[in-house]
């Protein structure tokens, strides 16, 4: 099971503040339209609770991207359906959005915030992390058989005010990549 | 460095990849072979055009692309699966190839200049046409494998339900030797306790008349204690009673008798498969023969009001199944009702053809009830109490027998069943 001191806790949180943070605005840029976001949480998680997250989302699309390197994991982000529409019309989709377009958009959503969540998140800590193309993730069918035992989990919601747009990001590190993560964080507390 | 750099390029001239690198306004600064000849489009060289004028119909599709990889320093993709034909490029296949557009996954990479920002953008174009006809063909034939899956499902569930109506009409082919069998063991029996009875009835009316006479002769003759005597032990035995009560007694046993030999042939009849034969059957004997073999099923729960033509109805016919007919018809029509309910049973002779309608006043059926009677294994009943498997069996009897069907009902009212048999000429 992953442990996190207090300290540890905090410093992550604040990592995760100001990189969300980034990615909410490169969002807000390329839509020219504000995005809010929630402040990220961070948790520990069993594969359990992990399918009882997922399965709990069920009127979302999922889309999921993985990252190797320094760090491995992958980043799955859930997008409302009833918002498509909305950002599909900010982002020049043409519409009504047919199931290949929302699939479009849906990968285009995950690949702009995973990417901006991630680099965000890697920068500051200066560990690096390639991201793969983003596929489409129909979660019944996968997460059966996980090999792994707990995850750490770093969890924020965003959102444009007006519109019904609400798009979730989880970006799930694993066993491993959880002690590379922590060397420079205690490196941090420590100076 | 500038030889690295144009190793690099040479590399890229080369490459068996599409790629093209555009600037921030979209002109197009560098493209391989591979891209310029892949393109349907007839174009001269692409080097300096803006890709708005080369790909008029694209441009909306790629400026969004490369807005966001501009403006976020982040790769973008395209996929065959959502986007199958990006940019306008025949087939690698041209010839052997059973597509003639390339299906491509499009990857948009920022190119980022000493000051960590983006000064070009480069599009890779992978073919993937042979992995997309190979994905289509697998989804296919995995829709076609379905499609199959599907029918050998219902045609499992076909068979199943032949073999359960196989094993029902087994089950009542030995029922029917079975009561064959018993019918003829009783008969035995019934036949000499019938005899002895009719014996008995002539000795008894015969042991009377004799005391009858004896007792006026012994009125005249005989002392007057003696008669007293003769009267007092008459009269402690009840013997006048006797006397009136023993012909009656022996009267009831013989049609006591009589009515099981009837049972019992009406049992006989019904258990008759005549090798399953086709014959020319009497409609209305068949029809006493059930009502007969029901009559204790009857008795406690219906009135029958029972209309049958004088004539003959024939009916070229499987005895046992229209006996088997008739029996599920009934039954569940008794069951349908709550004592005393009225059965009506009514055969008419048409032109050239019978008509048959047994009708009950029973609580009826609503119209989802009526539209699944005839499905195998479909029951109102408590489980354990019908095999669901009774009207579903009629169905299959009037279609081996060329007849016609029409059910009706009404919930609380009833229901009534009319057959139409073609008429049989021996």
């Amino acid at each position: 099971m992953i442990n996190l001191s207090e300290d540890e806790r905090d410093a992550l949180q604040e990592i995760m503040n100001i990189s969300m943070g980034q990615a909410a605005n490169a969002m807000a840029r390329l839509i020219q339209t504000k995005v809010t976001l929630s402040v990220p949480a961070i948790r520990t998680m069993t594969p359990q609770d992990f399918q009882a997250m997922i399965h709990g989302m069920s009127n979302s699309w999922f889309a999921r991207q993985s990252f190797l390197g320094a760090l491995r994991g992958e980043v799955i982000t859930s997008i409302q359906k009833n918002g498509c529409e909305a950002i599909a019309e900010l982002m020049d989709f043409e519409l009504p959005l047919d199931l290949s377009a929302t699939e479009e958009l849906v990968l285009e959503v995950t690949n702009i915030l995973s990417a901006a969540c991630l680099h965000g998140f890697t920068s500051q800590l200066e560990l690096s992390a390639q991201l793969a193309m983003p596929a489409f993730y129909y979660p019944g069918k996968i997460t059966q058989g996980a090999d792994w035992s707990s995850i750490l989990l770093m969890d924020v919601d965003f959102r444009i005010e007006q519109m019904q747009f609400d798009t979730r990001v989880l970006i799930g590190l694993s066993e491993g990549s959880t002690d590379q993560l922590l060397i420079p964080i205690r490196a941090l507390l420590e100076s | 460095m500038k030889k690295n750099e144009l190793k690099l390029e040479h590399v890229l001239v080369q490459l068996p990849i599409a790629v093209c690198i555009i600037d921030e306004a979209r002109t197009i600064v560098f493209a391989n072979a591979a891209f310029s000849g892949g393109l349907t489009l007839r174009q001269e060289d692409l080097t300096g055009r803006l890709l708005d004028d080369v790909f008029p119909e694209q441009i909306r599709f790629l400026k969004r692309k490369i807005n966001s990889v501009f403006a976020l320093k982040n790769p973008s993709f395209s996929y065959w699966q959502q986007r199958p034909h990006v940019f306008p490029m025949s087939s690698s296949r041209p010839i052997t190839g059973d597509e003639s557009a390339m299906y491509q996954n499009v990857q948009f990479i920022p190119l980022l200049d000493p000051a960590d920002e983006v000064s070009h953008l480069c599009m890779v174009i992978s073919d993937v046409t042979a992995e997309a006809i190979y994905f289509l063909q697998q989804s296919e034939l995995k829709a076609a494998l379905e499609e199959e899956h599907q029918q050998l499902q219902k045609l499992h569930a076909e068979l199943k339900q032949a073999q359960q109506q196989m094993l029902q009409s087994e089950k009542m082919a030995s029922i029917g030797q079975l009561a064959a069998g018993v019918a003829h063991e009783i008969n035995n029996p019934v036949g000499f306790v019938r005899s002895n009875l009719e014996t008995m009835q002539d000795y008894t009316s015969k042991l009377i008349n004799v005391m009858e006479r004896q007792q006026k002769i012994i009125q005249k003759q005989a002392e007057p204690r003696f008669i007293a005597l003769l009267n007092d032990l008459y009269e402690r035995l009840g013997v006048a009673f006797i006397q009136s009560d023993l012909p009656e007694l022996i009267e009831e046993s013989l049609a006591g008798t009589e009515r099981v030999r009837s049972i019992v042939k009406s049992l006989r009849d019904f258990a008759t498969y005549d090798d399953e034969g086709w014959v020319g059957l009497d409609l209305s004997a068949v029809i006493r023969s059930a009502l007969a073999l029901l009559e204790n099923e009857i008795k406690y729960k219906a009135k029958v009001e029972l209309e049958l033509p004088e004539q003959n109805a024939l009916i070229w016919a499987k005895a046992a199944s229209i006996r088997q007919l008739l029996f599920n018809v009934i039954l569940n029509a008794l069951q349908a009702m709550q004592p005393m309910g009225l059965l009506k049973i009514r055969c008419t002779l048409q032109q050239g053809s019978i008509e048959l309608m047994i009708q009950d006043n029973g609580c009826g059926m609503d119209s989802d009830t009526l539209s699944r009677i005839f499905e195998p294994f479909f029951t109102t009943k408590m489980v354990g109490q019908g095999t669901g498997l009774g009207l579903a069996e009629v169905y299959n009897i009037v279609q081996e027998h060329d007849a016609t069907m029409q059910v009706e009902s009404q919930p609380g009212a009833g229901t009534s069943f009319r057959f139409c048999f073609k008429g049989f000429r021996g």
